[in-house]
């Protein structure tokens, strides 16, 4: 299928030694998770997707998405979003300046914004400081601000991990059912085999 | 790619004057000056230069009196940093220590003198004590040995040298060790010593470094606070620089390559002195004493103590000598206080003040420019920049205005401007460095992430983010402005006169009230500036919680 995530002959090594070999295909909806311990190379696969490979790592391969190769493009104009397991709103901005900062000059921008608040019953949080929301909050609006980009792709980086059990599953259910909705490509990557589980796609076990 | 090369482009920029600056001193040195028509190679004006009397003299002072000030800062701030060890307080010490830093070298000197010559305030404190109605017969200020220069330079480099440890201090995970040597027994002082002191000095080698060639070439303190016969070799040069007569330039170009000389051989004597330290603290550690450290913390402590209150209460004395009616020894204060100074002498303080600050205001914005330019473009070569600091005012100055003279350009405010470019820039990266690369680089990956350009991501992500660091090394880079008297004075040719040039040629006239009217408002223009950057981030950013402590 033309909107599948591909990504072929990954080969990724850390100053010289080579640390991980990957091929695989993602179709639209669906969530590949990959597992691993900590230096196995799973964060840097993501960095490379994004294009921000840390410059002491050299990767080889190809990423084709939309039937597009995107391994030389730069990575503004890669279209494909992540989030990592700390929210990471930007600080200066209201929560409502947070959703817009992604969008662009798409549409309305203003009822996308109250829209999307609304989506994760935050309705009334427009111009409240990110650091006024609670740890939840904070990883809803950050979902929707990587959402109302509208990427192709969307890549997780332990995006649960540092909230507690309860919240951990509700926001996981909201995040993989939002992005199916959309029916992106996602690629997840965890050591939590409850993320794996919901994720409910195909597990590449690392290390 | 583009910012790369302009990045680079600055560095070449900015090594090529100081390169020039150089070759500007050695070829006039070596009697080739074709704006006097010489143009053969001769050691008649090294020769000539080094027949002057006193000259040998001139040269150890500069020697003794810098590297006994770097000493001295060095160990008092280490010892003083043990005494702190661990301490919840350290990291305030950044926020009282930036104005401090931040007075500069003139004021502070102005400010000493008047607290410690004969008929100063500290004299004043003693005669009422003691009964005394005349001040003592003692040469204090510009003692042949340079004590009092010595004195002076300290109260100034400590501030700076405390602010460059602390903010070094992390890298060294002093928590950790403090665990580790509270657990077999050392006390704090005497286990920082052995354990973090050896790390973090290593880290502040180049401020170290700094401070000592800035000590044994320092130009205006000497001049305040200095021997007088013979000077400073640095005052020497700048005697024969700042003539009239360009044929003097010729002996002070040949005193300027001594001056290398000197600076060399100085950073000589401080790396055996680091070895034998080195020795001793080594003994020391395989004794395995666990006390003992404790008595020189106290030491330090006071008097860090005593050198705060000096520089603060000099600062304080400037502003009422420049209000000062009838002052009679061994009166604590003035009769009265009254502004006739400030309307006599304010009108011309205000023509040499204009020019301060138009200065130090384009100098500093357009450094922060290139810092930023510098820090995201030229990340391996940055230490590039950081030569200006090494290297003395007064042997590359006087080299760039020589060269001036052969391309018969004109002494103009820009190009005292870009002389001032020299001295803020390395400090202002300085400054930026860590904030600049500590941002969490996720932000700008999830910025990417959206789709936005890198210079749409650089504008509304990265700067606003350091807007906090980015208004303190705005502030840094115009305090160092405001403070530049060697820069302003040669290539300005005399013609561009700042409040600094102008304090410094009263000082020989000895007014006090006149001179405590340019170091107060010298302090001012420098000091002012830090308050708006610690108070303008919490305006900005009342309603984000966030960016408050960023």
């Amino acid at each position: 299928m033309l909107e599948n995530l591909v990504v072929s002959g990954f080969k990724l090594s850390l100053n010289g030694q080579p640390l991980l070999e990957l091929d695989f295909e993602v179709e639209p909806a669906q969530v590949l998770t990959v597992m691993g311990p900590s230096g196995s190379g799973k964060s840097s696969l993501l960095a490379w997707m994004t294009g921000n490979l840390s410059p002491e790592f050299t990767a080889e391969g190809q990423i084709m998405l939309q039937g597009k190769n995107l391994t030389n493009v730069p990575n503004h104009l890669r279209n494909i979003g992540i989030l990592f397991q700390d929210p990471l709103l930007f600080p200066h901005m209201s929560v409502g300046q947070n959703i817009a900062f992604g969008l662009g000059g798409r549409g309305n921008r203003e009822s996308v914004i109250q829209n999307a608040l609304e989506e994760v019953e935050l309705s009334g949080f427009r111009n409240r400081d990110p650091e006024a929301l609670s740890g939840g909050q904070r990883a809803r609006v950050a979902l929707m601000r990587a959402l109302v980009a509208r990427p192709d792709a969307l890549l997780l980086d332990e995006p649960f991990s540092k909230l507690d059990k309860q919240l951990r599953e509700s926001v996981r259910t909201l995040v993989f059912q939002r992005v199916k909705e959309r029916g992106i490509p996602m690629v997840l990557v965890t050591h939590d085999e409850n993320d794996a589980i919901a994720a409910g796609g195909p597990i590449i076990t690392l290390g | 790619m583009i910012l790369r090369g302009m990045a680079i482009a600055t560095l070449v920029i900015v090594s090529a004057l100081l390169l020039s600056g150089l070759f500007g001193v050695i070829l006039p040195a070596l009697g080739i000056f074709p704006v006097l028509d010489k143009t053969e190679p001769t050691f008649d004006h090294l020769r000539h230069a080094l027949a002057i009397p006193g000259v040998y003299q001139a040269i150890g002072l500069a020697l003794g009196t810098g590297l006994l000030a770097t000493a001295v800062s060095c160990a008092a701030t280490l010892f003083f940093l043990a005494y702190m060890s661990n301490s919840k307080r350290l990291s305030q010490l950044l926020n009282i220590g930036a104005p401090f830093l931040a007075v500069p070298h003139a004021a502070a000197a102005f400010g000493l003198a008047f607290m410690i010559s004969p008929s100063g305030w500290i004299s004043r404190i003693f005669a009422n004590l003691l009964g005394l109605d005349r001040p003592p017969d003692l040469i204090i200020l510009n003692d042949p040995f340079g004590f009092s220069l010595v004195l002076g330079l300290v109260i100034k480099e400590i501030p700076f040298l405390l602010l460059m440890a602390v903010a070094a201090l992390p890298q060294t995970n002093p928590q950790q060790a403090f665990k580790l040597y509270s657990s077999l027994g050392y006390d704090h002082a005497t286990g920082w010593l052995k354990t973090i002191g050896p790390q973090l000095y290593r880290r502040t080698r180049l401020p170290v470094f700094a401070v000592l060639c800035f000590s044994v070439s320092v130009v205006d303190v000497a001049i305040i606070l200095g021997p007088n016969t013979p000077p400073t070799l640095s005052v020497l040069i700048t005697r024969f620089m700042s003539s009239p007569d360009i044929a003097e330039r010729l002996t002070g170009s040949a005193l300027a390559l001594v001056q290398l000389a000197v600076v060399i051989v100085s950073l000589a004597i401080w790396i055996l002195l680091e070895k034998l330290a080195a020795r001793l603290l080594g003994k020391w550690i395989d004794g395995g004493a666990r006390q003992g450290g404790q008595a020189f913390a106290w030491i330090a402590a006071l008097f860090i103590l005593l050198s705060t209150a000096l520089l603060t209460l000099g600062v304080i004395s400037l502003i009422v000598w420049s209000l000062a009616g009838f002052w009679s020894y061994p009166d604590l204060l003035p009769n009265r206080l009254e502004s006739n100074s400030w309307l006599r002498f304010g009108p011309s303080m205000l023509d040499a003040l204009w020019p301060t600050l138009e200065i130090a205001t384009i100098s500093s914005l357009v450094a922060y420019l290139l810092s930023l330019l510098l820090l995201s473009g030229a990340k391996r070569i940055l230490p590039v920049i950081y030569l200006a600091l090494l290297l003395p005012q007064i042997v590359f100055l006087p080299g760039i205005a020589n060269l001036m003279l052969d391309l018969g350009m004109d002494a103009s405010i820009g190009a005292v401007i870009a002389a001032h470019l020299l001295f803020v820039l390395p400090y202002m990266v300085l400054a930026l460095h860590g904030p600049y690369r500590g941002l969490d680089p996720r932000y700008e990956s999830v910025a990417a992430g959206l789709g936005v350009h890198p210079f749409l991501v650089f504008v509304q992500v990265r700067l606003p983010m350091l807007i906090g660091p980015s208004l303190a090394a705005l502030a840094i880079g115009f305090a160092v402005s405001v403070a530049q008297y060697l820069p302003t004075l040669l290539i300005g040719g005399g013609r561009v006169a700042t409040v600094s040039t102008e304090a410094v040629a009263l000082a020989s006239g000895g007014d006090r009230r006149v001179l405590g009217l340019y170091g107060f408002a010298q302090t001012l223009a420098a000091v002012l500036p830090f308050g708006l950057a610690i108070l303008l981030p919490s305006l900005i950013w009342r309603n984000r919680r966030g960016m408050r402590n960023a």
